[in-house]
């Protein structure tokens, strides 16, 4: 990949400046080999035979030269006007990427720390980066050269943790700034566990959020997963996950885009136990000149393994959705039985959708399928509904919200159902279909 | 070497044009040309069939095929191609790297493309249809069947220009051995495509835990009047299939082309009949060996 | 003329994609009547009931509809629906994510609001909804599910019934509701078509057999053969044409009859 020798020089100066603070301590390593790499590979911005990237331009990000970011004083009552929050859950807040404490939840039921304080402890977290290849991936490189606060959470063997863990990345918009948050979730055998991640706020200027999550489930555990994307129309939003998954464990995810200028999201589930699940389900709704990119990925890596991937999107405006889903059956992975499905509601002339729903099979005795559907509603089911009184307008209603509906639905925890619930249906468009 | 026809207007060319390659020198390419424009409101149906004897080192073929269908036109295209494979640990066989492209352009028109791909060591083949005139309508049909070390890349481009335009893909894959057989195939629907129509269905068999069977479909909308869908399945030969003709009494290779046969009749209903028996006994050799 | 006709239709025309299938139809429904229109498959029944409910896709070249003394051919479908005509779906539609209790009260609701009443409040539709569910034996599971999602045909059929109780139109029309229905399914539609049945309510019910009949006495038959209405009578008729069949027909009417 060709690099763009000025995007790079712009981030190793920032960089120096922050291996200076914490010298030889054990992130530097990590960071001095994530810098060596991006200077290497850089941002994808390069289009020609980037399956990737295939359908998403980067180059508005690469011209900015965004400076790291550095905490604000942003107020409770700001957070909680954007972000799902409920007091029975475990909130935790990070502004611009830093760790607010006055602002989080603490609890003794599971270790929950923030990574600025395990690096200024020089307490190495065992595993952190392991489920990310850096070699692959300019941001993901990038995050990890500017490691510097996130969150680390591990739940211990057998405990089932009831209320939800609430992670708020809160950007105050602070124009050309980047946060570069990172995740880490160990998950413990037999343990259960639900982790809310969103990405909220932004202002009016250009701003990215580049993120990195690892989640590692062991054996008999169970994760649900959330993330809510809703920032300003000027933020940039890159968000990479890596799950690793081992023998009977179960990974639910739910995405909800709603925000940003150009979004994306990447997420890999790597199968890597016998008899292990997931469930990756997103809806996006775009609008104006969004751009949102999902990249979701499932790796069976071993026998017995079942997934479900369900995508559904709403576009509006002159936005463009990228649906690119990948299913890889590995040869030893025999008795896989997977399920993909992409499906697009188009409302507007202007907008355009690019959906990849791809398998590739190397086992034989499985069970794989998938489907895509793009398009407006049919003209049966809105001739159904008027006959039954039910005016085009509101008729287009009940047909985009049900289609909304259909994933919102599936959130079990009440409160955040309701949250999501109230921020798309107050979000989406008054429009009739016609035909 | 090159071939042209043309169909002038309003004819229905009532026989199949048919034409029959053969690459038969050593180390050798073939590189043709074919050209066919049906006129106003003709019909033409055309079929090529392709064989080449066995040779330790490999072929090249890389023809260039174009259609061009007018007004209220119709052209349909069979292929059946069985260049020689290279033998079972993979030496010599046809590379086999053909452009196929259909303009039905004409309002009214339509290309119907349809193949059976048992040949060749490697092919990478993807006619396509453009569709520009209003109404108009593209096909594929496919079987691709693969075995020992062949690789199989193919599939199709539909792109929708005009309004009330149509396409419908049939794909159908069969891996063996240690081959790989991949389908790939875009469907882009233009802006001012209004009414545009488009139903995908790519289904893929496996026979063995050495091969493997990889869709990629690439689905471009910029039309909210648009409907399309595509749907894909892999799965190995249904057990319970076989057991029901085996209980019945028929040996499990028999049964194992039976059901075989089955799944890419769909397709093969699209050939002329003579082709078609072709295509069922070209499946049956191909299909020798891959089980017990 | 003594009697009140809720519907007149005029020497109806009408095609789909240039293909004529109504070929001059000529009905009339008096208010409380019920009426059956019967023939061979791919005669134009369910085209008829689809024309008088406005589906797009059916374009009327000649003719009229006149109900409740207007002629209706111009109205959207909705229109239509808000005053009193009722289509009970041959295929009723799947709506994902579009739940029963939602669709259901938001149908109410445009009748109430064409009428000049209120939308109606949760709890008095609830009662409402329960007492109707009730009638048609529907499972309540079904109404909290989307509409139609996933429902066997039966289902489908009696969502219908239910929607025709809950909706109160003037005018039923039942497309092929008996098709595919077992015993115990087809009584209780039936059911729910008698109890709506009145002196001021009239049904044109379409079918192919005379089966629904038994449950539902109809008090005009007609005969529907490639898009024309070639013999009319009453309840008897419907017996006559069971026993002798469609072949019948073309002999005394002198019709081609494609079976």
């Amino acid at each position: 990949m060709v690099t763009n020798a000025s995007e790079v020089d712009h981030y190793a100066s920032d960089f120096k400046q922050l291996q200076a603070l914490n010298d030889n301590n054990w992130v530097s390593p990590i960071r001095s080999h994530a810098m060596e790499t991006f200077a290497g590979i850089g941002l994808p911005t390069t289009r020609k035979g980037n399956e990737k990237w295939k359908y998403t331009n980067v180059a508005p990000i690469a011209r900015i030269p965004f400076a790291l970011s550095s905490s604000s004083n942003t107020s409770i009552d700001v957070i909680k006007s954007v972000a799902p929050w409920s007091d029975s859950w475990t909130n935790v807040v990070f502004v611009n990427g830093f760790y607010r404490k006055d602002l989080s939840d603490q609890s003794d039921e599971f270790e929950l720390t923030n990574l600025a304080e395990l690096i200024e402890e020089r307490i190495p977290v065992e595993n952190l980066g392991s489920l990310t290849d850096i070699s692959d991936d300019g941001f993901a490189a990038l995050n990890t050269s500017f490691l510097q606060d996130g969150i680390v959470l591990k739940v211990g063997k057998g405990k089932t943790v009831e209320f939800p863990i609430n992670v708020v990345f809160f950007s105050d918009g602070s124009p050309s700034t980047v946060a570069h948050p990172r995740i880490f979730v160990k998950a413990g055998r037999g343990s259960s566990v639900s982790v809310i991640e969103n990405y909220v706020g932004g202002g009016g200027d250009y701003s990215l959020t580049n993120s990195v999550s690892e989640i590692l489930v062991e054996e008999d555990a169970v994760v649900n997963h959330y993330r809510f994307l809703s920032e300003s129309e000027h933020t940039y939003d890159v968000g990479y996950g890596r799950v690793k998954l081992s023998d009977n464990s179960v990974f639910n995810s739910r995405s909800f885009f709603k925000g940003a200028n150009i979004g994306r999201y990447d997420l890999n589930v790597l199968i890597d136990g016998e008899y292990a699940s997931c469930d990756l389900q997103g809806l996006y709704f775009t609008s104006g000149d969004q751009h949102m990119d999902n990249f979701i990925n499932i790796d069976h890596a071993k026998p017995y393994g079942t997934s479900n991937l369900f995508y559904k999107g709403i576009l509006d405006g002159k936005s463009r959705a990228v649906f690119g889903g990948t299913v890889l059956v590995r040869k030893p992975a025999q008795k896989t039985d997977s399920v993909q499905s992409d499906k697009n509601l188009i409302l507007s002339a202007d907008a355009e959708v690019d959906s990849k729903p791809a398998l590739f099979i190397y086992a034989d005795d499985v069970k794989c399928a998938h489907g895509a559907t793009a398009g407006n509603v049919d003209a049966d089911t809105l001739f159904y509904m008027r006959s039954r009184g039910i005016d085009l307008e509101t008729a287009s209603r009940l047909l985009i919200y049900g289609f909304a509906g259909e994933v919102i639905d599936k959130v079990e925890i009440p409160e955040l159902r309701d949250f999501l619930e109230e921020a798309f249906l107050t979000s989406l468009p008054s429009y009739k279909f016609e035909f | 070497m090159a071939h042209f026809a043309t169909c002038p207007p309003g004819v229905r060319c009532p026989i199949e044009l048919m034409t029959y390659f053969r690459i038969n020198e050593v180390d050798s390419g073939q590189f043709e040309r074919t050209l066919i424009i049906a006129d106003e409101g003709s019909y033409v149906s055309y079929l090529e069939g392709c064989t080449a004897p066995m040779r330790k080192t490999h072929q090249l073929h890389a023809a260039v095929v174009e259609l061009v269908a007018l007004k209220d036109a119709e052209i349909k295209y069979s292929t059946l191609q069985n260049w020689y494979p290279g033998d079972k640990d993979g030496n010599g066989g046809v590379f086999n790297f053909v452009t196929k492209r259909g303009a039905a352009r004409g309002e009214n028109s339509k290309i119907s493309w349809t193949q059976v791909e048992t040949g060749s060591a490697i092919t990478w083949k993807y006619p396509s249809v453009i569709l520009q005139g209003d109404n108009s309508v593209g096909e594929f049909y496919s079987v691709a069947l693969v075995n020992n070390h062949q690789q199989a890349d193919t599939g199709t481009k539909m792109i929708h220009i005009g309004k009330n335009t149509r396409s419908t893909i049939i794909a159908k894959g069969i891996s063996a051995g240690k081959a790989e057989n991949t389908y790939r195939g875009q469907v882009s629907i233009l802006p001012n495509a209004d009414n545009a129509r488009n139903f995908t269905q790519c289904d893929s068999l496996l026979i063995g835990d050495e091969c493997g069977a990889h869709t990629v479909p690439y689905i471009e909308v910029r039309n909210p009047s648009a409907q399309m869908g595509h749907e894909a399945t892999t799965s190995k030969v249904n057990d319970d299939q076989l057991f029901y003709l085996q209980q019945r009494g028929i040996d499990l290779e028999e049964a194992n082309y039976m059901v075989i046969n089955g799944f890419c009749r769909g397709i093969f209903k699209e050939l002329p009949f003579e082709f078609a028996m072709e295509a069922s006994q070209l499946l049956r050799v191909s299909l020798e060996g891959t089980v017990g | 003329m003594s009697k009140h006709n809720l519907i007149e239709i005029k020497n109806l025309h009408a095609s789909v994609e240039d293909i004529e299938i109504l070929k001059g139809i000529n009905l009339e429904v008096g208010v409380g009547e019920v009426h059956a229109i019967m023939g061979p498959n791919g005669s134009g029944k369910s085209t008829l009931a689809n024309v008088i409910a406005g589906r797009p896709g059916y374009s009327v070249t000649e003719g009229e509809i006149i109900y409740e003394g207007d002629n209706i051919l111009a109205k959207e479908p909705e229109i239509r629906a808000r005053a009193g005509i009722f289509l009970a779906f041959q295929y009723p539609v799947e709506l994902p994510g579009v739940r029963t209790w939602q669709f259901l009260k938001a149908a109410v609701d445009a009748i109430r609001k064409e009428n000049g009443d209120e939308e109606m409040g949760v709890r008095d539709f609830d009662k409402l909804l329960e007492e109707k569910r009730q009638l048609v034996e529907m499972d309540p599971d079904l109404v909290k599910r989307s509409v139609n999602e996933g429902f066997s045909g039966g289902e489908k059929k009696r969502n219908e019934i239910l929607q025709l109780a809950l909706l109160d139109p003037k005018l039923a029309l039942l497309d092929e509701t008996d098709s595919g229905l077992d015993i115990d399914a087809l009584r209780i539609v039936s059911e729910g078509v008698n109890n709506f049945k009145g002196p001021q309510k009239s049904v044109l019910l379409v079918t192919h057999y005379q089966r629904i009949l038994d449950y539902i006495s109809p008090d005009y038959v007609h005969v529907l053969v490639d898009g024309k209405i070639v013999k009319s009578g009453g309840a008897e008729l419907a017996l006559e044409l069971e026993q002798k069949g469609y072949e019948w027909i073309r002999e005394s009417t002198g019709t081609e009859v494609q079976t």
